[in-house]
């Protein structure tokens, strides 16, 4: 299915960013405009300290860039990014049972509990954490703490999910299977997605698009569509996948 | 408990797994039971056969007849009572001002800036110290001895609370706000559970503060009271009951240290493992 039918989600135009502390500035983010269509699955990937995660937190609003302007496109534009964030680390509350936590969104905009624990439970299920909807999150492992993160978000109907980084501290084999379960619920209901990962094989399994970023400050240098079928094979694609992996790394090259 | 390594917070704060180490809890394990019934058997022994004096250190059994009679009589109850109120009605004032003023600080840099420099001063003062001038404030009733208590128990509570705010993780505030959390929600969901282990951690060394200061005030200025009890024990010499209140005293820090710890566990499982 291609996405360029698809009317504009986010855009981003010119967004420019600098910490400021005591010993002086920062440039983040330099003059970075980016493009995401509903329902597009979008990564972008960078060396560390390239400002990737600044530009998502930008999107996010959780950080307010220091130039340049964020809108949300199309019908569900009101929400912007409203509850779609998942992160690395710590993205469970301690304090709230797994299915609390999954409810998390759904209490604060005041659904009554009964039904918000209806809701959760459905994506439990589909996380597979059905039978740990009563446990604390330290009762469980990095990787099911993941899918919790991942359920609050999904059950929220968050049209944009912004995810950083969100299977960097898993081990190999599990994060393989969080791609591939992410890919589904994703396939299933196709919500727009940006995807600050820095492992270039993560993006080009999982995107439509990668957007390749330089070292600090983060300018965006290349722009490359994944034209791979889906769902992703990437043992029969493995010659193109190769090509696609090989061309971002050159991106990245003449910059490192 | 594994957990991240936070930036240690400023004061006394103690790391929850620290506090639990030096705190140093009892435990009903049969080595503490093997121990104790070892101990106090070569002791009964030695009295007897004469190596230790019974008269400064008498034999365990004296001792437990005379907690006995203490108990029978009547006369230890209301002495307890009154300590047991003591502590509870203190460590309740100290720790609710404590929990208040160290939330208040907590979020507010410019207060906390203000109030800094006046805790810092104070605190490192034995809060004993302080009675003489409260009975000045509060008269040598009972206010200025809730007082003296409250005073002791307020301190841990307000550094600890001050400190469970300020290592609150800042991923947990930005997902609330992700969400579209209002001021109130933050406060009720993210704030107060996030920061409630260092407060129990307070909680736990206020308490043995109040203890401590009840104790003390009750042996300085008091005619009621384990610690006045324990001090006419000495005035009058009768040192088997000196060792049987000693006993008591024993009794009621094991019992509040344990309340606490038990408490601690029900309202923050995922902190308090053990």
């Amino acid at each position: 299915m291609s996405t360029a039918s698809l009317g504009v989600h986010v855009r981003g135009e010119r967004l420019s960013h600098t910490f400021t502390s005591g010993r002086g500035n920062v440039a983040a983010l330099d003059d970075v405009s980016l493009t995401l269509r509903h329902g597009e699955f979008v990564c972008v990937v960078g060396p560390s300290g390239c400002g990737k995660s600044t530009l998502l937190r930008i999107v996010a609003g959780l950080e307010a860039p220091t130039g340049g302007e964020v809108h949300f496109e199309g019908p569900r534009a009101a929400h912007g990014a409203r509850g779609g964030l998942v992160v690395q680390e710590h993205g469970t509350f301690p304090w709230m049972t797994v299915q609390d936590n999954v409810a998390f969104g759904l209490e604060l905009r005041g659904m009554p509990p009964r039904e918000r624990r209806a809701l959760a439970m459905t994506w439990l299920e589909r996380v597979g954490l059905a039978n740990f909807a009563n446990h604390l999150p330290h009762e469980l492992s990095v990787g099911m703490r993941q899918r919790i993160g991942i359920a609050r978000a999904m059950v929220t109907d968050a049209p944009l999910l912004l995810m950083d980084e969100p299977f960097g501290a898993l081990d190999a084999q599990t994060r393989r299977l969080m791609q591939d379960e992410l890919l589904a619920i994703w396939a299933s209901d196709r919500r727009t997605v940006l995807f600050v990962t820095h492992d270039i094989d993560e993006a080009v399994r999982l995107a439509d698009r990668v957007l390749v970023m330089s070292p600090r400050p983060g300018r965006l240098v290349a722009d490359v569509a994944i034209p791979l079928a889906r769902p992703r094979d990437l043992r029969r694609d493995a010659v193109a996948a190769q090509t696609l992996i090989d061309d971002i790394w050159s991106q990245l090259a003449p910059q490192a | 408990m594994s957990h991240p390594s936070r930036p240690t917070p400023s004061h006394e704060a103690a790391p929850t797994t620290t506090a639990v180490r030096a705190a140093m809890p009892v435990r009903w394990t049969p080595r503490f039971l093997l121990v104790w019934v070892a101990v106090l058997a070569l002791w009964e022994v030695l009295v007897r056969v004469g190596v230790l004096r019974g008269l400064f250190l008498p034999a365990p059994s004296a001792i437990g007849r005379s907690l006995f009679t203490l108990a029978e009589s009547g006369a230890l109850a209301p002495h307890l009572g009154a300590t047991l109120l003591r502590i509870t009605a203190g460590l309740g004032v100290g720790a609710a001002i404590g929990v208040l003023l160290g939330l208040l600080m907590g979020t507010s840099r410019p207060l906390q800036r203000t109030i800094d420099p006046l805790v810092a001063a104070l605190h490192p003062i034995p809060k004993l110290a302080f009675f003489p001038l409260l009975i000045v404030l509060f008269g040598v009733g009972e206010r200025s001895k809730l007082a003296a208590v409250a005073l002791g128990a307020f301190f841990p509570m307000l550094l600890n609370t001050m400190a469970g705010v300020r290592s609150l993780n800042p991923v947990h505030l930005e997902l609330a706000r992700n969400h579209g959390a209002t001021r109130a929600q933050l406060f009720g969901r993210i704030l107060l559970p996030g920061s409630l282990p260092m407060m129990l951690t307070g909680l736990r060394l206020s308490s043995n503060v109040a203890f401590h200061s009840t104790i003390g005030v009750e042996m300085v200025g008091s005619r009621t009271g384990i610690g006045s009890l324990l001090w006419l024990s000495w005035q009058t010499f009768r040192i088997d009951q000196l060792y049987a209140v000693l006993a008591v005293i024993a009794a009621i820090g094991i019992a509040l240290a344990t309340l606490v710890r038990l408490v601690a566990a029900r309202l923050a499982p995922w902190q308090s493992e053990r």
